[in-house]
């Protein structure tokens, strides 16, 4: 009898995963043992990321000489910091100095233009972090560095009609005589703005008075016995993360109410920047992996779950690198993606992502698809929205520029190589060789895409020849609805989901796939592989 | 140009769909390659023994076939000394072995078993007596390794005959096939039916079968020796 031709639908699901061994596996068919520059794709399968490209062409301070250490929304544009100056644009296309003395009031730009500076001492090694306050007519920007050598910045703007803007910093006036803070941690909760990290008072929190962010006099202080390494609002609570702790403090400033209490004495948080709310508790890397602080049914109590099993040996390296480099992190809500980035002075050294799936039985009660990032020279990242609630993301990489992050084809001009490998797949039976025949790729496009793929053969054995590199066609940029013209009157849509069929050759009886990326492609998502094949016998 | 052993390998591979090989990986294939390798070598061994008479492996030319100059005295003559010592003839036809002295004399020389020779003219031969004469049998001897020739040879002739060789296995990526190359096809059937009976797949080592015995039998209709013309009565 001929040899019957059989199939085999592979949903891509499930994400990078380097723990699970390959017989394990046999049952995960759509999971990635390898998986750089692919990201869970929002609608199912693994998707090409985006790049980054330069938000406008100048250099914020019109040299470039200096690198900008950190930009972030704000008001309809960013703002950088560079060189011990602050800067604001709202294009990208011309900047303007903003770190001048406003002497407490508002300025039009020509009159900043004029003022003195308040420069801020500045290294290469700093960051920035962010926090807005609403103040009821205008959303203040407040600042912090890491390094603890400079005071808050406050900085504001209001369209009064044209632009005028006013920067502040907290001195004596906002701290009192002798007790002045560098913090370097910032977060705004009970209306209140939060405080920590100044580097001679590791293990203070302080927080303003009620709706003046800038008077610490009238606020108060809580003393944890640890190294503070962030403070983030959650829900009714502000979570306070320590090297070794984690402490929830409720009714923060009135002293009736005002409790604190300790999460976890065990667990602590190894860098302040992987924080970040999402998935619906706040998931901070702890000494074995990124965790999640979930608030639970019961009330007042908080459930703490590991989210990066699949990627354990991944996570701990990164963990391992932390003393030494800087972690950031930021949200992608449009995704559901979570992006922990660190780097070090040279760039990136590892970054990954991760997606949230539904159902799940992970302990932690969230399932999450990840991913690694490489070749991204990144060096800070931010993510908030701007005042058109749309989702704004900056990131900087230690050069003369800003860059607006997870935007366009490429880093900056520079091909993105992205790659995913499936795990081994057995394909009815592991005793059995299997003769390929054809492979449909199933994808969704965003724009003209390249990709190609490459079968291997019986890794585990070492006996099998493995096929040439598939190149796919170069898949055409798609005319979008009422977007592209048929001709002078008529739009069209041409569909964003195609299926590409590859004629392939080759058997064995453990099969895998890499695909692989290394062309200016726009982003894609791979969503499924229908494998055609002949079962064939034992040998 | 002409087919080489990696053109008939890949051949074999492409038609089963499997991962032909280039000259790079044809020095150290795996697994399913390496078989494909091998299959073709036994696909043309299962050719060159299918008959004993392909004219591709045919010794000499038509018209200067093996020859050997008797020895005076010498009754044995081993066939692996006549062109060189390490030839191995694969058959000999003991229909054309032909006496020569050069002179006035060639003519066939019928064969008879070593029996024969043995009951009819050994005696003869070997008395101590004898001083030879112009050989009239050729003798086969019992390995088949000698033939021999009674009576003894008294002078210097020379005695031809016509064999084939052995065929050898393809050795490098560009050797080339040793028939024409417009029987590729059948040494690629063979090639073939090995690799789908290691792939256990029954129904297309069958159809490849076929496919090679047809092309085998083709192959002999004209490339063995040339039958004579058939008698017409008109």
């Amino acid at each position: 009898m001929p040899s019957k031709e059989r199939s085999s639908l592979v949903q891509l699901q499930g994400g990078l995963d380097t723990i699970s061994d390959r017989v394990s596996l046999f049952q995960m068919p759509g999971k990635a043992t390898s998986m750089v520059n692919f990201e869970g794709g929002i609608k199912g399968g693994y998707r090409r990321i985006s790049g980054f490209t330069k938000y406008g062409t100048l250099s914020p301070d019109g040299v470039g000489t200096d690198p900008v250490i950190a930009a972030r929304s704000y008001f309809n544009g960013a703002v950088a910091v560079q060189g011990g100056n602050v800067y604001f644009s709202e294009t990208g296309a011309s900047w303007i100095q903003v770190n001048k003395d406003t002497s407490g009031g508002f300025v039009d730009a020509a009159t900043l233009a004029g003022l003195g500076a308040l420069p801020r001492t500045s290294t290469d090694l700093e960051h920035y972090r962010f926090v807005e306050y609403h103040n009821g007519t205008e959303s203040e920007l407040y600042l912090v560095d890491t390094l603890g050598v400079n005071p808050i910045a406050k900085f504001v703007i209001r369209a009064t009609p044209t632009l005028e803007y006013k920067y502040e910093e907290a001195g004596v006036t906002a701290w009192g005589t002798g007790n002045v803070r560098n913090p370097t941690i910032i977060e705004v909760h009970n209306e209140r703005l939060v405080v920590a990290g100044d580097p001679n008072f590791k293990n203070e929190v302080h927080y303003s008075d009620l709706l003046e962010p800038f008077d610490f006099i009238g606020g108060g202080l809580i003393n944890i016995a640890d190294e503070v390494v962030w403070c983030e609002t959650f829900r009714e609570n502000l979570i306070i993360f320590g090297k070794t702790l984690i402490k929830a403090v409720a009714g923060l400033g009135d002293p009736s109410l005002q409790n604190i209490e300790a999460i976890t004495t065990k667990i602590g948080c190894v860098s302040g920047g992987s924080v970040q709310e999402f998935a619906g508790g706040l998931i901070f890397l702890a000494p074995d992996g990124l965790r999640t602080v979930a608030a639970t049914q019961r009330i007042d109590d908080f459930e703490l779950g590991v989210v990066t099993t699949d990627i354990q040996d991944e996570i701990l390296d990164i963990i391992g690198r932390a003393n030494a480099s800087f972690i950031t992190s930021a949200v992608i809500r449009s995704r559901n993606q979570y992006r922990l980035f660190i780097s070090d002075n040279a760039g990136v050294v590892k970054g990954v992502g991760g997606v949230i799936r539904g159902g799940t039985s992970e302990p932690s009660g969230v399932a999450m698809e990840w991913n690694l990032f490489q070749s991204n020279l990144l060096y800070d990242v931010t993510s908030v929205r701007d005042n058109n609630n749309e989702e704004a993301l900056f990131q900087v990489n230690a050069d003369g520029f800003v860059y607006q992050h997870d935007t366009g084809n490429t880093f900056n001009g520079a091909n993105i190589v992205a790659v995913f490998k499936t795990p081994e797949m057995m394909l009815d039976d592991p005793n059995f060789r299997k003769t390929m025949h054809y492979v449909d790729t199933y994808i969704s496009i965003e724009g003209a895409a390249s990709l190609s793929f490459q079968i291997m053969y019986d890794e585990p054995f070492g006996n099998a020849a493995t096929p040439s590199v598939y190149n796919t066609d170069v898949i055409a940029g798609l005319s979008l609805y009422d977007v592209d013209l048929y001709d002078t009157t008529a739009t069209y849509d041409a569909g964003d989901d195609i299926v590409t069929r590859t004629s392939v050759q080759g058997s064995g009886k453990l099969i895998s796939f890499l695909f692989q990326s290394i062309g200016a492609s726009a982003p894609f998502t791979i969503q499924a592989l229908n494998l055609s094949y002949f079962l064939n016998g034992r040998y | 140009m002409a087919k080489t052993f990696l053109d008939i390998i890949n051949l074999v591979l492409q038609d089963a769909n499997e991962v032909q090989l280039t000259e790079t990986t044809f020095l150290s294939p795996r697994g399913l390659q390496s078989f494909a390798k091998e299959a073709v070598n036994r696909a043309l061994m299962d050719i060159a023994t299918s008959t004993p008479e392909w004219n591709w492996l045919k010794t000499g030319t038509a018209a200067s076939p093996n020859t050997v100059p008797t020895v005076i005295g010498t009754q044995w003559y081993n066939f692996k000394s006549i062109v060189a010592p390490d030839t191995a003839y694969s058959a000999i036809d003991f229909d054309t072995f032909f006496i020569d002295n050069n002179v006035d004399l060639f003519n066939n020389l019928p064969v008879i078993s070593f029996d024969e020779w043995d009951t009819q003219f050994r005696e003869r031969d070997e008395d101590v007596n004898s001083v030879g004469d112009t050989p009239k049998f050729v003798i086969e001897s019992n390995d088949s390794n000698l033939f021999g020739l009674t009576p003894i040879p008294d002078a210097v002739f020379t005695i031809s005959f016509r064999s084939w060789n052995d065929a050898n296995v393809l050795a490098n990526a560009l050797d080339t096939l040793p028939f024409p190359d417009r029987y590729f096809n059948t040494l690629v059937a063979r090639g073939r039916y090995y690799l789908w009976t290691f792939k256990e797949n029954d129904f297309q080592a069958s159809v490849s079968d076929r496919e090679y015995r047809d092309g085998l039998n083709r192959m002999k209709e004209q490339l063995t020796t040339p039958k004579g013309r058939k008698m017409r009565l008109v």
